[in-house]
């Protein structure tokens, strides 16, 4: 029954105490939140983590939602800052999860735990470069990326969800893939 | 990658998502047969695309969902910056805001008016001391028994000295303090004038015999110099 409910519905439902409305939101969103958190900070437990956290942020916080945005936008948003103060907090610590590509290969890589080990080492590189390469984007270039690439959501989805224009998200989208493209080039000739 | 300069670039990455229009798809597809630009640029981004997609397939998909656990029993913290932002929702808080904000305005303004008038006096009485003889280094006399009256006083500033105060400030100042000290000092009874002008009449702070005041006599002479060119 609540499966046919708007997110927006849901939303109104969970303000008044319904439980079972919230962990509706929980169960649509839980996998893309996820998704989003795993392409911004790149690491298994930190994207769990985090998406955690955004779901309780966004309880905690439901009396705020003013449904101006789309519930989708919202909590999109809290994912965002969720995994910009997990990276800003890590920086303090001076540990960067995506190994930043400033030549400082000798640090630990954390490989996801549940990675097939049929994979060769070369795909285990290749995969290394490209997780560096979108870490070094500035965060709404990876944003767009992650949301398109992870979430698997259209332009105007994204375009709704960050208040964009579309052309915006387009170009953005452009810019990051090409930038990729260009460090992907440049890097294993700077490794080898 | 060099940069493309062809029109049709910018339809790139939503063809390549297969988010373009039937007959825009139709017509960049005819164009890729003619652009090599172009069809360089689509394959460096699919390229790149793909890699992303790699990444997603091999290392994020066999990740199984967060068990998320939500504390719904849990009260939940608000914090100051919450509570304020409660506070400022309600439809009462923006007037009353800004009436606050007004009086504040308003109590900040009278106070930098009495401030300003009190620094006045006492600069204008730090430049009277030596000229009025007065020794040097003592304080002026908040309640001074021979403060000059305005005839006096008219009379030595029309011949200052070198290191005389500018009479202007003599003629703003004096008249009102003089007043004021007499009225504290003296017999409420007595006016403060009798002593100077017989009239009964109360005291008017913003008036002045200026016909009498001899410290005009300058700006005079410079509105003739004026007038004369």
């Amino acid at each position: 029954m609540l499966t046919n409910l708007t997110d927006e519905r849901l939303v109104e439902l969970s303000v008044s105490s319904d439980s079972e409305a919230f962990g509706e939101i929980v169960r649509r969103w839980e996998r893309k939140i996820f998704a989003l958190c795993f392409g911004m900070l790149g690491r298994e437990d930190e994207a769990r983590d985090a998406a955690q956290e955004t779901f309780i942020a966004a309880y905690r916080n439901l009396s705020n939602f003013r449904g101006e945005a789309k519930v989708s936008s919202w909590l999109h948003r809290i994912a965002v800052n969720q995994c910009l103060t997990v990276k800003r907090r890590a920086k303090t610590r001076s540990e960067d999860f995506f190994d930043d590509e400033s030549g400082e290969d000798e640090k630990i890589f954390v490989a996801p735990a549940n990675r097939s080990p049929a994979l060769t080492t070369e795909q285990i590189e290749r995969l290394t470069l490209v997780r560096q390469a979108v870490g070094s984007f500035p965060s709404d270039l990876r944003q767009v990326v992650v949301m398109k690439e992870f979430e698997e959501m259209t332009f105007q989805e994204i375009s709704d969800t960050l208040e964009l224009p579309l052309s915006t998200v387009k170009s953005r989208l452009y810019t990051a893939l090409r930038q990729l493209r260009m460090k992907l080039e440049r890097l294993p000739m700077e490794i080898s | 990658m060099k940069d493309v300069n062809c029109k049709y670039s910018n339809g790139i990455v939503p063809y390549m998502y297969g988010e373009s229009a039937t007959s825009v798809a139709t017509e960049f597809e005819t164009h890729l047969l003619e652009c090599q630009a172009c069809t360089d640029e689509f394959a460096a981004l699919s390229a790149a695309r793909y890699e992303v997609y790699d990444w997603k397939k091999l290392e994020f998909d066999p990740l199984a969902s967060p068990a998320i656990r939500i504390p719904f029993g849990e009260v939940a913290e608000v914090s100051w910056i919450g509570k304020l932002r409660a506070a400022f929702s309600t439809a009462w808080a923006m007037p009353v805001g800004a009436l606050a904000g007004l009086a504040f305005l308003v109590v900040v303004l009278a106070v930098l008016a009495v401030s300003r008038q009190g620094g006045e006096i006492l600069v204008q009485n730090a430049g009277n001391t030596p000229a009025n003889g007065q020794s040097k280094g003592k304080m002026p006399d908040p309640a001074p028994t021979a403060i000059p009256t305005s005839k006096e006083q008219s009379v030595e500033a029309g011949e200052p000295g070198p290191n005389a105060p500018r009479p202007t400030v003599v003629r703003d100042i004096t008249p009102r303090r003089s007043v004021r000290t007499q009225q504290t000092v003296g017999p409420r009874s007595t006016s403060p004038r009798t002593t100077t002008a017989q009239t009964p009449t109360p005291p008017r702070l913003n008036e002045f015999a200026e016909e009498k005041d001899d410290s005009l006599r300058l700006a005079q002479l410079f509105e003739d110099i004026d007038t004369s060119e």
